[in-house]
């Protein structure tokens, strides 16, 4: 099925000049520590605590709504008791359902997180990985590159299709494509 | 990717008569045909494990019985162990994140922080294991060398000189040698197992006592012979990634860059670079005896243009054919195009017998209407796509052929 045309009224979106698209009253926080590389879907409501540290997403990457974006924290041994929170690394064409909880380390390019997943602490998924919607990843955790991973606790229970990284890129961005304000010719054509 | 497009409901026939998803396929040039999982041969690229992500080559696999010394997982719950170090001493220990077991609840030590191979148990009957598998390697040598001994031709004459004065040039003074010695010496022995009427009898709370029956699978699977109560971690099994090639030339269709974390293809034949892809534009409502239309997007990811012919399959009794073929050329994929936003393709396309049934053009896709009129309720359309690629042959001089796959159009919802 093709993916459907979402229009949004102006109003509530701001696009920038690298094309991002992100809503007007989504709760960032820290703006100066989070980088968006261009083409980029924010949707209502998503959270991104750059204030914690440092978030940096690759292109065409798309956070749906009521996704939390939340750096997590570490204990390092020899600096003391004390720990610091550590970047969020997110690679080109990532697509984040509705109410994911995200406090990965790295999430590589061309992953798929279902709607309402959690990313527990600093964990890493290599590249076209696909975690199915309500998996619950443990803290930590590592997953190699074309897994597909689910349930709770979740694992790898199967692999993704070898060209997962051209299906993605499509994906993205067509979805980008397709997120269009109400003024656009193609939400007229609707 | 799958879940996104819902790519599963529309299923490909391949070359040997199964149906897979788009995705799923290869596409051999060199014999212009489809391949799907169950007709190409799967050979193992390397191993890798899939936590810390280290190779290993097949003998290092199999030496270490294809484990990771240095990854475990929780018996419980099979979840990656975590290194915790403990704040005190600066010794580490393993934990799970998810059930908060930990290896100090099975008793086992602390390491030093530069302990990589966390320590296992010792199988008490390895001793005994060893002794057998070495006893038949050394039967496996005397049979071998005696087979080799009587088809080799025996020489007796060279000529008339004394062949062992000569220097021993090709090693093969040498390798008779270890032959011969390998015949001649006494062949090992080891115990063989003696019947005992002395059984030690079933202790009356093993009815009672629940731990040996929970025990996971994966845990008897491996640990066998460990005592019932005490849960030991389990180290993690290696990953064998796959180099994939066609049954009938042999040719390679899927291989990855040498690197085990890479995802580059080093050649990749996917039948999605080659045969149109198929999809819903929409969800559709069927009618039974009344004329309603299906749409549908076709798309191009090949580099080439492509000339496509769709046709509904006539020996389905399931409807009514209103429309009867969709002529079309589809333009390439193009990258810029996409990143320009370009509505056009730069290629002219646009040239059809059938511009009623076409909804859209927008670069390398095309929406069209299919018109029937459904006889019963059904659930999948059945579709003969022809289309005309140079892509899919290896041959360059040739010019492209037609070429003919069956789709099945899921309609559920
Ligand atoms: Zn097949
Ligand atoms: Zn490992
Ligand atoms: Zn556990
Ligand atoms: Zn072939």
């Amino acid at each position: 099925m093709d993916l459907p045309l979402i229009v949004y009224s102006p109003e509530e979106y701001i696009e920038t000049s690298t094309g991002n698209k992100v809503y007007k009253k989504a709760s960032i926080y820290g703006s100066q520590n989070i980088v968006l590389s261009g083409k980029c879907v924010l949707q209502k409501d998503c959270i991104l605590r750059g204030d914690l540290a440092p978030i940096r997403m690759g292109k065409f990457g798309i956070i749906g709504e009521n996704s939390v974006i939340r750096p997590s924290f570490k204990n390092f041994i020899n600096k003391g008791p004390q720990g610091s929170f550590i970047h969020v690394k997110i690679g080109d064409h990532v697509f984040i359902g509705k109410s994911c909880i995200i406090m990965a380390g790295q999430i590589s390019s061309y992953c798929h997180i279902g709607d309402g997943a959690i990313l527990g602490q600093s964990c890493v998924l290599k590249e076209c990985c696909e975690v199915q919607a309500e998996a619950v990843i443990a803290p930590d955790s590592v997953f190699p590159p074309f897994s597909l991973i689910g349930g709770n606790p979740a694992r790898v229970i199967g692999s993704t299709a070898p060209c997962t990284a051209d299906m993605m890129i499509e994906a993205t961005q067509e979805y980008y494509e397709n997120f269009v304000p109400k003024t656009s010719a193609r939400a007229a054509l609707m | 990717m799958a879940s996104l497009y819902q790519s599963d409901r529309n299923k490909y026939e391949c070359s040997c008569g199964a149906w897979d998803s788009l995705g799923l396929l290869y596409f051999c040039r060199h014999c212009s045909v489809t391949r799907c999982s169950s007709c190409v041969l799967v050979e193992l690229d390397c191993f890798l494990c899939q936590n810390c992500l280290e190779s290993a080559p097949v003998t290092e696999a199999r030496l270490k019985k294809n484990r990771c010394f240095a990854c475990n997982f929780c018996p419980f719950c099979a979840t990656v162990l975590t290194k915790k170090t403990c704040v005190n001493s600066g010794n580490t220990f393993l934990s799970c994140g998810v059930c908060r077991w930990s290896t100090r609840d099975a008793g086992i030590p602390d390491q030093s922080k530069t302990t990589t191979d966390w320590p296992m148990p010792e199988n008490p009957l390895s001793k005994r294991l060893n002794e057998i598998s070495g006893h038949f390697k050394d039967l496996e040598t005397r049979e071998k060398a005696r087979k080799e001994k009587d088809t080799t031709k025996r020489r007796t004459n060279f000529g008339g000189f004394d062949a062992s004065k000569f220097s021993d040039r090709f090693g093969v003074q040498k390798m008779i040698q270890a032959r011969k010695k390998a015949i001649e010496t006494p062949a090992s022995t080891v115990e063989s197992h003696v019947a005992t009427a002395d059984v030690p009898a079933l202790p009356d709370d093993v009815f009672e006592s629940t731990a040996a029956i929970q025990l996971p699978l994966n845990v008897i699977n491996k640990q066998p012979l460990v005592e019932e109560t005490t849960l030991l971690p389990v180290r993690l099994p290696l990953k064998g990634r796959k180099a994939i090639r066609c049954r009938k030339c042999e040719h390679h269709l899927l291989k990855l860059d040498y690197s085990p974390n890479a995802i580059n293809y080093k050649i990749s034949a996917f039948a999605r670079n080659t045969i149109p892809e198929i999809r819903l534009s929409r969800g559709v409502e069927l009618v039974v005896g009344q004329q309603s239309s299906i749409l549908l997007t076709l798309l191009n990811h090949s580099e080439n243009g492509m000339q496509i012919i769709l046709t509904p399959d006539a020996d389905d009794s399931a409807f009514e054919i209103v429309t009867e073929s969709i002529d079309i050329t589809l333009s390439p994929l193009d990258a810029a195009d996409v990143l320009l936003g370009a509505e056009e393709s730069k290629y002219s396309a646009a040239s059809s017998s059938s511009s009623s049934n076409i909804v859209f053009q927008r670069r390398n896709r095309v929406g069209i209407r299919l018109d029937l009129c459904p006889k019963v309720d059904f659930k999948c359309l059945p579709l003969s796509l022809k289309f005309k690629n140079i892509h899919t042959t290896a041959k360059l001089e040739t010019s492209a052929d037609w070429k003919m796959v069956k789709v099945r159009v899921g309609l559920d919802k």
